[in-house]
């Protein structure tokens, strides 16, 4: 029998590669969810009395909420008062600043993550902008100065509190107020850090940016908050990434992504989740729990959402788009991945307010296993949205005989000149592709690979270059024993 | 939008005109009254919070104050009834008045040989383990609070039964009468089973007697068992005050084929329930409606197929028109269980908005568990396409001509599809004349 244990722990550990623990001092706040923890987080933070004020009274709001029950998701009962809302590094320097020595601990953690924190050697790899983010702090911010050159403002929430309330206080909760729902009132009460980006009129960012989340602390949940804003006819790109540790516990992480986009600016914004899905017996793993809300605030403004969702043990996702601006334009392109335990609610929501609106969704879910993957999305055609269109595409594959491949699009349209689209398609994958693959000398588990990435590609060909081919290796990951 | 709690008041003066009306049946079905009060009482009416009822709550408020109705004698003679309405239903004609079966009224039919048609109460005295073998057994199991109501209060219904291999060559007509002098609720019940073998169409109309506002809540619950086959159609031309709420229950077994046609021409907040259990190998359902909706009309589809055995296969095909200030509502759920491997279950809904003010709503889902199957859903919402139009008036077609020809050909998608062809060239016309006065 613990032969066995440990045959199952050795097979699963082999798969996800970031389970590690890094031994990283850390600084607690003790366990539990009270006024008294908010104010400590605030203090810590060193922030404003508005940042408090704002932090009690969502604090407020989400006492007076309920757990949301409606997804197709079974989530256990979470207690939130036996969770750590605060864990940060002792020592947060990434680097001392006066001896230029660099904090073994944490560079350790992210070189092992494959996270290139070295401007100078990531500039040679195309550069792009970090900021990495380890529990509960940001710990470094790369090309800060050369970003500020061209006005472009790339820092942790924090610093941002500190330096820039006015613009804090002009855009944090506009896009995600407190009150929109359960997790978001929750984050809004104890996010402790983030990050923040602010692109200029005019300026098109001249480099990737990106934001890199790892859970490294036990019995800690992570509540991170990103807001960006991009001005008159600015461009950026960003990214972001995650990890955690391998644990039998499950851990909470509830984030909020903030987009404002003003008239003609655009903001490609991609997502890599590969929190820990958990183990194959289903013990452990991250529950995701996220809301990622961009608005299109000026005329011809665009925002493009990309993910692909690979881990955690449970997904509630649904990154959507408001688009207010006449002739803006909102793209969601997802690729869901479930295997053994795991269970994905994910989709979009594109409210089309303004004239000429244009919106797309490409949602390709993959489940094996014995997982349960759902589309959710709905699209909105509110009665000024004249002359608006959307279209929907989400196809399922299934992979195994007991997982679940779910689709839930609402459709209200409320004016005689938009044009709505919705097509969904479910099947397995053709056991005919399968043995032509066979034939000419692919292995069935090759086979499949080959199959399943050539269903997602039109999703990962949207992704920048160093995410898509890490994309597609974790598809691989991800399915590794799904069939047979 | 209501809350459940707005609508407490209405549910509260149900629960409390239950004590208020008598109640004859058998004992055992009044157990079924007393349970289904009960479970209405703890539920209430569905508020915005339903998912199901998300779009269809509103009117519930209203009904409140209306008064229970259990006639079933009317001033009519047969032949009146029969020449009242303009589809030509053949011969085969049960008359039911709010819901109940008329012995008065059929007592000239000729019914073909097999075939039993009666009341619900008196075939459940004399043929219990029958009756109780089928009564309630789908609709029992309903979470939908307007299954409770009516299992609550109907006080009766029509029992029509088709034995083993017994074949109607002309369709069954039930001509269902909504009659009430005063604004009432009335719960109409009926229960369709068929034996193996056999082969059956029907067709539902369901019809007002006078344009008093009326609440109808039905439910009929249909048992096709192995190697039958069953033809439904529905027409529900009710008067411009009408409300009604009608869930379908079916059941198949092996083998068996199902296609209903549900189609609200007329009245004023229409809901159906379609609930499809699948529940044999090799068996067939397919689903077809049609929606005009004009001003100050409210339509709901709901469907619901359950995919439970292997081998089965689906095709819902739902289109809606809407005009003014028409409000039209789809939900469509196909489930299909672990064990139905191999299942085929497609489903569609389009939509055509031709003004402003007209909403639709279109939540069209799949829920998957088993993995060799082939599902797909697609819903549109649109108008008509201006290049087609513009192509017919430059080949001197008028538009208003040219609009009818596309709206024909929109609804003639659906038509097509249909059993009969009485029905058909009804429903052409109907679409003809409804949307004839629907210029910008």
């Amino acid at each position: 029998m613990e032969d066995q244990e440990k045959l199952i722990k050795d097979v699963t550990s082999g798969d996800y590669k970031f389970g590690f623990v890094s031994p990283v001092d850390m600084d607690f706040l003790p366990k539990g969810l009270n006024e008294d923890i908010i104010r400590e987080i605030s203090l810590r933070n060193d922030e404003p009395d508005f940042m408090l004020q704002f932090r009690l009274k969502s604090f407020k709001q989400w006492r007076k909420m309920k757990m949301p029950h409606w997804a197709y998701l079974k989530i256990p009962p979470i207690d939130f008062q036996n969770i750590i809302y605060y864990a940060a590094p002792k020592n947060k320097h990434f680097q001392n600043e006066e001896t230029g020595e660099m904090n073994s601990e944490l560079s350790d953690t992210f070189d092992k993550l494959g996270i290139n924190l070295d401007e100078r050697k990531s500039l040679s790899g195309g550069g792009v902008a970090v900021d990495a983010v380890i529990d509960s702090v940001s710990v470094k911010t790369t090309f800060q100065k050369s970003l500020a050159e061209k006005g472009v403002i790339f820092c942790s929430i924090n610093e941002a509190i500190r330096k820039y309330p006015e613009l804090i206080k002009k855009y944090l909760g506009k896009s995600v107020p407190p009150s929109d729902n359960y997790f978001a009132a929750l984050n809004s009460s104890v996010f402790s850090d983030g990050s923040f980006c602010y692109i200029p009129k005019g300026v098109r960012c001249p480099m990737e940016l990106s934001t890199y989340f790892r859970i490294n602390a036990a019995g800690t949940g992570q509540f991170e908050r990103t807001l960006i804003v991009a001005d008159d006819d600015s461009y950026v790109s960003y990214l972001e990434g995650c990890t955690a540790p391998q644990r039998d516990e499950n851990q909470l992480h509830t984030a909020i992504v903030e987009i404002i986009i003003m008239d003609h600016a655009e903001v490609k914004y991609s997502t890599v989740q590969n929190w820990y899905p958990g183990n194959k017996e289903g013990k452990g793993g991250v529950y995701n729990f996220v809301t990622k809300r961009a608005i299109c605030r000026g005329e011809g403004s665009k925002i493009s959402w990309t993910q692909v969702e690979t881990g955690s043990a449970i997904t509630w996702k649904y990154p959507s788009c408001i688009l207010k601006g006449d002739n803006s334009v909102g793209e969601f392109n997802s690729v869901a991945v479930t295997n053994n335990y795991q269970q994905a609610d994910t989709g979009t929501k594109m409210i089309h307010i303004g004239k000429n609106t244009k919106s797309s969704i490409i949602s390709k879910g993959i489940s094996g296993g014995r997982s349960d993957n759902s589309y959710r999305g709905m699209v909105k055609m509110l009665p000024g949205a004249s002359n608006s269109k959307n279209f929907s595409q989400c196809d399922s594959l299934l992979l195994g005989s007991k997982c679940g491949a779910h689709t839930f699009p609402y459709i209200e349209v409320g004016n005689s000149t938009s044009v709505v689209e919705h097509e969904a398609t479910t099947s397995k994958i053709g056991e005919d592709k399968l043995f032509y693959c066979n034939q000419r000398g692919i292995s069935t588990e090759d086979a499949i690979a080959l199959i399943v990435n050539g269903y997602a590609i039109d999703v990962l060909k949207r992704l920048p270059m160093e995410f898509a081919i890490e994309a597609q290796k974790l598809l691989q990951i991800s399915l590794k024993g799904s069939v047979g | 939008m209501k809350q459940e709690s707005d609508l407490l008041p209405a549910a509260n003066r149900f629960v409390s005109l239950f004590d208020e009306i008598t109640d004859s049946c058998p004992e055992w079905i009044k157990n079924i009254h007393e349970n289904s009060i009960l479970r209405f009482k703890e539920k209430g009416f569905p508020g915005s919070k339903n998912e199901s009822y998300k779009f269809s709550h509103d009117e519930f408020s209203l009904i409140g104050e209306f008064d229970y109705e259990e006639t079933e004698e009317v001033p009519f003679t047969r032949s009146q009834l029969l020449s009242e309405k303009n589809i030509d239903r053949g011969a085969l004609t049960v008359i039911t008045i709010n819901g109940r079966y008329s012995e008065s009224l059929n007592s000239d039919a000729a019914f073909p040989e097999g075939m039993i048609v009666g009341n619900l109460c008196e075939t459940g005295v004399q043929e219990q383990n029958m009756i109780s073998s089928f009564l309630n057994v789908q609709a029992g199991k309903s979470e939908d609070a307007l299954v409770d109501l009516n299992n609550a209060f109907f006080r009766d219904g029509l029992f029509l039964c088709f034995p083993s291999n017994v074949v109607i060559d002309k369709p069954v007509c039930i001509l269902n009468v909504n009659y009430s002098k005063r604004p009432a609720f009335s719960a109409q019940r009926n229960l369709i089973v068929l034996g193996t073998g056999s082969k059956v169409s029907i067709l539902y109309e369901d019809v007002s007697a006078f344009s008093e506002k009326m609440f109808s809540d039905n439910v009929t619950e249909i048992f096709i068992d192995s190697y039958s086959s069953l033809n439904f159609c529905e027409i529900q031309d009710l008067n411009d005050e009408s409300r009604s709420v009608h869930s379908i229950f079916t059941n198949q077994k092996d083998n068996s084929f199902l296609q209903t046609e549900i189609n609200p021409v007329r009245g004023a907040w229409i809901r159906n329930n379609l609930k499809v259990a699948i529940d044999g190998e090799f068996s067939e359902a397919k689903l077809y409606g049609l929606s005009v909706i004009g001003e100050d009309q409210h339509f709901d589809q709901y469907t619901k197929v359950d995919h439970i055995k292997a081998n089965g296969s689906s095709d819902q095909h739902y289109k809606y028109m809407l005009e003014k200030n028409a409000r039209g509502s789809f939900y469509g759920r196909i489930h299909v269980f672990r064990d139905a491997q191999k299942t085929n279950a497609y489903q569609k809904n389009n939509n055509i908005l031709f003004t402003e003010k007209a909403v639709m709503n279109t939540r069209p889902q799949l829920i998957i568990d088993a993995d060799d199957v082939k599902c797909s859903h697609g819903a549109t919402i649109g108008q008509i396409d201006e290049e087609a139009l513009f192509y017919m008036q430059q080949r001197g077609i008028g538009k208003d001509e040219a609009k009818m020809l596309m709206m024909n050909a929109f609804a003639g998608e659906v038509i097509d599809k249909f059993k009969n062809d009485k029905i058909k060239k009804y429903m052409t016309d109907m679409v003809t004349r409804k949307l004839g006065g629907a210029k910008e």
